[in-house]
């Protein structure tokens, strides 16, 4: 029965939707409960596909008993159940969150906000399982129509955000789409496995070149890669609070699992020897683009610097966050850019790190959001003193995105700079490490203002902005219902208990998920610096 | 020149690339926008039925009269394709013109430039 493991994950979601809008329709407050449901009920079915391939492989699986390279193919190996946990995790807990402010923020379209979240997690669960370039595509259409009517409800000026959005999400899928057709003129096939095979000749040829940067660019503007990241800081910042607990930890990371999927297993390249002269990738196998590698890791260290110069200067927390996110997954790029295989567990394990910490970030500001009606930095003074808890998991997610140990932060940025520097870009090792200073410039501003920053009820010693009320404050209503603290707790234990056991996560999951022969040649607890020699040398 | 007369299909889905890519980018009515977005992704479908040509070929019904050999007929694996990008194509603008409304009715306005004065 579990055999068809991969098809039931994505049917979760799909017969969720009907039956959400459906009861919805007939009595509103149905939707968030079968909402969370959906959710535990995907998480049940990744756990079992989980065990699944933990016991018998990695699975392909035909859709209606079409072989590959006919058919459509679903593939779950290491890399998908990876991200499919990463989904499971964060949108059991964002839709558990999401009751608590869908409620008071969007109070006529609670129905819809469930409903566009679960094609979302339908999109973005197709991306990551499907084995077939233009299935690909047609998910991320899904994912990222429901992105776009998530991010339009709510705030009055998220309809132009979203469109914003919807026009440059568009373009980028759109160029995706291009290359898709120059590589089905190349090789006459669409299945990601069979490219593979059939793309070993022509890989230096101009059109697959030209698909491989097409589709490399089009999924850079998805990812919000600098300077195709404009549309990133509207989008978080005036979208809903329900929105930003699912999007922002979600979207990127699963377009950059995409650029993992192109860039290390379809365009791969058989042993090349140094000889060649072409890098130091090509020891490893890898695809010969190194311009394109060095082109997207110099983009992301761009990325990294603006995204944490940017978030110095904002003063809506929301849009802070935002710059956050284009900083960070300016990291999860840099790591693709290195061709090492410690990179890309870095860049994995960076994945998860973020989907965990922004999850849990947004969630705290989405809540001081509707209670307060503002996310400016001075609505979060003196929250400190009344809120220790919760204001203590939002500083801890602030010290792991700043990369403190034993926080899960540091182990990322750690393993990317033990892959820069087995991979020889030293540039890049001091950028990493360097960019931990802006990062902690806007984190520590932030917990500056939580716990020193007095603010007293009549006659504020701090002007509370209440330049965008996205909601009125609600008074009489407790600042952190069950509904929000729960995930929030979950979420600070889980940046703890990444940080602590990041070497099992990384042996048990993050190993596996690497592309064949694309492996670290010592166990990850052997301390010594031989686990910088990879396989192979 | 050559390249125009060889290769003119694929010139003019450049072109048609590149006109819509001006529209996104340049105009400032809302509406445009999404015009130009329609023109850039109708040249992307375009580009898949231009490499489903074959010289001499016929329509991809089998025709008992002429055979089953594959090279009489066009192929129509990107018809296929395209048709579901077409789809796509439909619901995004389908969005983007339930959003452009909404825009309108709480901005007035459909200029680019006023409206991101206005939302300030």
């Amino acid at each position: 029965m579990m055999e068809h493991a991969p098809i039931f994950i994505l049917l979760v979601p799909l017969f969720s939707i009907p039956l959400i809008v459906g009861l919805g329709l007939w009595r509103r407050d149905l939707a968030y409960p079968l909402s969370v449901v959906s959710a535990i009920l995907y998480g049940g079915v990744v756990l079992r596909a989980l065990s699944y391939y933990w016991a018998k492989g990695a699975v392909q699986y035909s859709l209606a008993g079409w072989s590959a390279p006919f058919g459509i193919e679903l593939v779950l190996d290491g890399l998908s159940i990876f991200m499919l946990l990463v989904l499971a995790g964060i949108f059991i807990l964002g839709s558990i969150y999401a009751g608590s402010v869908v409620r008071l923020e969007l109070p006529t379209n609670r129905v819809l906000f469930f409903a566009l979240s679960q094609v979302l997690l339908l999109g973005l669960s197709g991306m990551v399982l499907t084995g077939d370039l233009f299935n690909l595509y047609v998910f991320l259409e899904i994912s990222s129509l429901a992105a776009y009517a998530l991010v339009a409800i709510g705030h009055p000026n998220a309809a132009l955000a979203a469109l914003r959005y919807l026009l440059l999400g568009s373009v980028g899928a759109s160029f995706y789409l291009l290359g898709i057709g120059f590589v089905y003129a190349m090789c006459g096939s669409l299945n990601m496995a069979d490219v593979a095979v059939r793309i070993q000749p022509i890989l230096y040829s101009a059109p697959v070149i030209i698909a491989l940067l097409l589709m490399v660019v089009g999924f850079m503007v998805k990812v919000a890669i600098f300077p195709l990241h404009s549309w990133l800081p509207d989008a978080y910042a005036y979208a809903s609070s329900g929105a930003t607990a699912l999007i922002p930890p979600l979207m990127t990371k699963v377009n950059a699992y995409v650029l993992i999927r192109i860039l290390y297993f379809v365009f791969r390249s058989p042993e090349y020897g140094p000889e060649h002269g072409l890098g130091y990738g090509l020891k490893y196998g890898m695809a010969p683009h190194d311009a394109l590698f060095e082109f997207i890791g110099w983009m992301s260290v761009l990325s990294i610097c603006f995204g944490a110069g940017m978030a110095m200067a904002q003063q809506n927390t929301k849009r802070l966050f935002a710059y956050s996110s284009i900083s960070q997954v300016g990291y999860i790029g840099i790591g693709i850019a290195m061709q090492h295989p410690l990179a890309l567990m870095g860049a994995l394990l960076h994945v998860f790190n973020h989907a965990v910490m922004k999850a849990c970030l947004f969630m705290v500001v989405g809540r001081v959001s509707v209670k307060e009606g503002g996310v400016a930095l001075n609505n979060f003074a003196g929250l400190g003193k009344r809120y220790p808890w919760v204001m203590g998991a939002f500083s801890l997610s602030l010290l792991s995105m700043v990369g403190l140990p034993p926080l899960g932060g540091f182990f990322s940025k750690w393993y990317l700079v033990l892959g820069a520097i087995g991979s020889g870009h030293w540039v890049w090792a001091a950028i990493i490490l360097g960019s931990s200073l802006l990062t902690a410039v806007y984190a520590f501003r932030l917990i500056e203002r939580i716990y020193t920053c007095p603010r007293e009820e009549q006659g504020q010693s701090m002007p509370v902005s209440h330049e965008e009320p996205s909601v009125p404050a609600l008074k009489g209503r407790r600042f952190f219902n069950i509904a929000s603290l729960t995930p929030i707790a979950v979420l600070a234990a889980g940046v703890i208990l990444l940080g602590l056991f990041n070497v099992h996560l990384l042996d048990r999951l993050i190993r596996p998920a690497l592309p064949p022969g694309f492996q670290v040649k010592h166990s990850l607890s052997d301390s010594s610096m031989d686990s910088l020699k990879v396989g192979g040398d | 020149m050559s390249i125009l007369i060889e290769r003119l299909p694929y010139v003019c889905v450049v072109l048609l690339i590149v006109v819509g890519l001006y529209g996104i980018v340049i105009e400032r009515n809302l509406f445009k926008k999404v015009i130009g977005l329609g023109i850039f992704q109708a040249a992307c479908i375009l580009f898949f039925i231009v490499i489903s040509v074959k010289s001499g070929s016929s329509v991809p019904i089998i025709d008992p009269s002429l055979g089953v050999r594959p090279e009489l007929y066009a192929n129509p694996i990107p018809h296929g394709l395209m048709l579901t990008a077409i789809v796509v194509s439909v619901a995004l603008t389908g969005v983007a013109l339930s959003l452009i409304i909404s825009i309108y009715r709480r901005f007035q306005s459909l200029d680019e430039e006023v409206i991101l004065e206005k939302s300030q």
